[in-house]
């Protein structure tokens, strides 16, 4: 990437760098724009198709929720598309159905994203009214009201879905001790307490233009679709920028507390298969293993021939699918197996399951694996690279984890680079075994004997305890 | 060989009355042709990205099946990774996902669909390896022993253990006691236990011949490499006579048909079917324009009324499914924690009669054109998007320009033809109705 600083055609805008590079880089031409207000924007051209998306990513998520006000960022950003002067949401909904555009809020972790889309010609519309919601929701009372019982449904139907259950347990205990561990919608008690000004009081934390990076996709010249997002950025009222957000206090939970090797067994009665769900806390994007570790997941998951999928599924014919793999997040991140099986077999899949990885961070991985990962991940590569759209999605995902645009252009070197020793190395460190946490969602009374015939210890909690 | 191009169809744009929304058309280049097998090929031609996306559609789905052999189609699909002599079903995936690619398939009530997407270089592997399981896959008891329980787990995964999946089990079986439809494509577990290897067999004679396939490439390729290649491969393939489907419309006595069921959930949840024509009907495009309007925007009438103002549901939706044989107009709702589904039914029924009074405003039919514009380009992103419009329409119609011709009967709609419809299919006598309540033993 060829760094450039100069000022741009908007006196408001500072363009900070153009890339794209040269012949050989993967990434298409685009621009990096620094706003007086400190939000930084990368736009890339979409001269062909006559779509935009803009997508606003303010750091900060359900991470910052304060003790017991749990799901208050969420309600914050629910809020956006509830009502802006002269415009109710019954009014905002039809006036964005109009144009086939949309604008979106959600809620994660780490970070609180804005988007938008639509059709080039519609831009002008969509565009001022995401940012009219910005920059004065009105907070109705009757949308905020059915939010929450809608937040509050959301958590009581979880055990519904026992999958879903299974997963967000399994973050409860491992990230037991940490916010983390939360519901992003929040705690049911926390939500049943919840009021309409404490969200409106938290709302200026969470849309701060001082935390946001934009990624802009559309259009063949500036004044199309960048610059309107950049003016509607510079207008943005930013109350809290500049102030620093207190980080909540640890979150315990003490139905999750799990001794070493113990499986929780969460209740869910009438299903004939169990959902389990086994993981622990991993590394961030930004770990110096990353390349090792994507091979090692591709090994033991992700493609037909991986290994859990060989021995688990095909050979021993326990399950239909199996997947594992590590999620690297911008300050911490895990690794999840995510498998089901018939109850009778349960105590059989996890101490398959539990052979195959001991063996793994034993170091039995051989030359062919090595080989056949790095060309599964070398060679799928470009597929997930198809279009603008999807590079410029890529490349913004790589920026928020701190790297720099131009990593994708080192992707299949890095892989390639991966050695024998250093991925056994990088396992030994990063697939810590000690501290991995199994969650079992099914039927207690078939389980249970199931799960003691394998010599499992395992305790049974009921769902209400996690929600 | 008829080789027909598309031609450059650029973005059109056209401002009739009333009507403010483009007509758009994907810049690709697009051939045909018909081996002498009876296989046809369409290319989609697209050099934006170093990729193609390979793939082969099957004449033959779970209707094709009989009573006693349910979930054959979807089990064969299964059988259809287990190799040949050149590559053994390990073998087979290594060979592709060596090489990255992206390798699945599904199947459908209409269809089994078969698929790769890879680098662009390895093309005339992927054609190589296609063409010789058609020919050569090999079958034994060992597989389909194992691969049945791969299947048997597949459908306690996604049916016994989805309550919502069970709910429309039911709501199908009711509506289609007789035909094909109305068991699902996972088949039954006892049916499961029951396939034997004849029957496999018999189903790879019958149906996966070169004449009953479409392959559709599309992607960064050479036009004339891809046609020798495939000539190459496929061209030595006998074919043979495919089994011909020929099924009777279902036909059940006149009369709403209700069922409730319950099961160990939180929250109640209605569905609702109407009976409607096959895809083949003149009304098709109009009720799925009607089921869109009605239930599918933010805008809809559905979600201002039963999720933001009555409160009522936490979402609503509807679905015209279009398909080979007269099928349902879907209508879900999802409830609130304590709302009944008798009220929500009631709502739902208010809707309906409103439209079937009063046509929709054209604001309101604008709406879902705009839409489906919008949906439209969105998936010209990729010619693979593409070519799977293009693919459906010579599935279908034998003719893969047809989708065109539906995209813009979509647009000349009037609301007075979506009032017509509701009048004539959204009516009691015609619907099949279940419910779901919450019973048993609760976590």
């Amino acid at each position: 990437m060829k760094r450039v600083v100069a000022t741009a055609g908007a006196a408001a805008l500072l363009l900070l760098a153009t890339g794209a590079a040269g012949k050989k880089s993967i990434v298409p031409r685009y621009e990096t724009l620094l706003l007086k207000n400190g939000a930084k924007v990368y736009w890339f051209p979409s001269p062909n198709i006559p779509l935009f998306e803009v997508h606003l990513n303010f750091r900060g998520g359900s991470d910052l929720d304060p003790p017991g006000r749990s799901g208050i960022a969420a309600f914050a950003a629910g809020m956006i598309r509830r009502g802006v002067p002269g415009l109710d949401e019954n009014a905002i909904s039809s006036k964005l159905d109009d144009t086939a555009g949309g604008v979106e809020a959600s809620v994660g972790e780490e970070d609180t994203t804005v988007s938008s889309y639509g059709l080039n010609e519609h831009a002008p519309e969509i565009l001022d009214l995401m940012f009219e919601e910005l920059a004065h929701p009105t907070f109705p009372e009757e949308p905020f009201k059915r939010l929450r019982t809608n937040h509050l449904d959301s958590i009581v139907q979880l055990p519904d879905s026992p999958g879903a259950l299974a997963t967000h347990v399994l973050d409860s205990v491992m990230f037991n001790g940490t916010t983390k561990a939360r519901p992003s919608t929040g705690y049911k008690r926390d939500l049943v307490r919840v009021k309409l000004d404490a969200v409106r009081d938290y709302y200026p934390t969470l849309v701060r233009t001082d935390k946001l990076a934009a990624l802009v996709i559309g259009g063949k010249e500036r004044r199309e679709i960048l610059d309107r997002v950049a003016r509607g950025l510079e207008a943005l009222p930013c109350p809290a920028c500049g102030k620093t957000i207190p980080e909540p206090g640890p979150v315990d939970l003490p139905p999750a507390r799990l001794g070493k090797g113990t499986v929780l067994l969460v209740s869910r009665p009438g299903i004939s298969e169990a959902h389990v769900r086994m993981g622990f806390v991993g590394p961030r994007r930004k770990v110096a293993e990353f390349y090792d570790l994507r091979v090692a997941e591709t090994i033991l998951s992700g493609h037909f021939a991986s290994r859990l999928n060989l021995v688990i599924r095909e050979k021993l014919g326990l399950t239909y699918g199996i997947n594992a793999g590590f999620n690297f997040g911008t300050t911490v991140g895990s690794f999840v197996l995510s498998t089901s099986t018939r109850n009778d077999k349960v105590g059989e899949l996890i101490t398959q399951v539990n052979k195959l990885l001991a063996a793994f961070v034993r170091g039995e991985i051989g030359e062919d694996d090595l080989r056949i990962a790095k060309d599964y991940l070398t060679g799928s590569f470009p597929l997930g690279l198809q279009n603008v759209y999807a590079i410029a999605g890529s490349v913004f995902g790589g920026v928020l984890n701190g790297l720099e645009p131009a990593f994708l252009d080192d992707f299949q070197d890095r892989v390639n680079g991966v050695t024998l020793e250093s991925l056994r190395a990088a396992v030994r460190k990063h697939v810590t075994l000690d501290q991995l946490k199994t969650v079992v969602v099914g039927d207690v009374k078939a389980l249970s004997p199931r799960l003691a015939k394998h010599g499992l210890r395992y305790v049974v909690r009921k769902p209400g305890e996690f929600l | 060989m008829q080789a027909l191009l598309v031609g450059t169809l650029l973005a059109l744009v056209s401002f009739g009355a009333g009507c403010s929304h483009a007509h758009w058309r994907p810049d690709y280049k697009v051939h045909r042709e018909k081996l002498p097998n009876g296989l046809t090929v369409l290319y989609v031609e697209d050099h934006t990205a170093p990729v193609v996306s390979y793939t082969t559609w099957f004449k033959v789905g779970s209707a094709w099946e009989k009573p006693g052999s349910t979930g054959i189609a979807h089990l064969f699909e299964h059988m259809m990774f287990k190799g040949t002599s050149r590559y053994p079903a390990r073998k087979f995936f290594e060979a592709l996902e060596s090489k990255g690619a992206l390798v699945n398939a599904y199947t459908q009530r209409d269809s089994t669909v078969y698929y790769e997407v890879i680098a662009a270089k390895y093309l005339e592997t992927v054609i190589d390896m296609e063409s010789d399981r058609l020919a050569n896959l090999l079958l034994t008891q060992a597989d389909l022993d194992s691969e049945r329980q791969v299947v048997k787990e597949e459908r306690r995964l996604r049916v016994d253990s989805n309550f919502g999946a069970q709910q429309m089990e039911s709501l199908e079986k009711l509506a289609f006691p007789t035909h094909p439809y109305g068991w699902p494509v996972i088949g039954y577990q006892e049916d499961l236990d029951r396939l034997s290897l004849k029957e496999c067999e018999d189903f790879f004679r019958d149906y996966y011949q070169p004449g009953n396939a479409i392959v559709t490439i599309a992607g960064d390729f050479d036009y004339e490499r891809a046609r020798e290649w495939m000539t190459k491969y496929y061209g030595k393939l006998a074919g043979h006579p495919v089994r011909e489907l020929a099924l009777r419309d279902e036909k059940t006595a006149p009369g709403e048909k209700r069922l409730t069921i319950e099961r160990p959930v939180e929250a109640e949840s209605l569905l609702i079917g109407y009976y409607i024509p096959s895809m083949y009907s003149e009304d098709a495009e109009r009720l799925s324009m009607l089921a869109w309007a009605l239930f599918g925007m933010n805008s809809s009438r559905s979600n201002v009324e039963l999720v933001r103002k009555k409160q009522l549901a936490l979402g609503v939706g509807a679905e015209a499914t279009l398909e080979r044989y007269p099928s349902l107009f879907l209508v879900s709702a999802e409830l609130k924690t304590g709302q009944r589904a008798g009220a929500v039914e009631e709502e739902i029924y208010k809707l309906i009669e409103e439209a079937k009074e009063k046509p929709l405003g054209e604001d309101e039919l604008e709406r879902v054109k705009n839409g489906l514009l919008y949906s439209t380009i969105n998936e010209s992103k990729s010619s693979a998007g593409v070519a799977g419009w293009l693919t459906s329409g010579e599935f279908y119609w034998n003719d893969h320009q047809r989708i065109f011709e539906k995209l813009d009967k979509y647009y000349a709609m009037k609301p007075e033809e979506l009032r017509q419809v509701a009048r004539k299919y959204l009516n009691k006598e015609n619907r099949v109705v279940v419910v779901m309540k919450p019973q048993g033993e609760k976590p």
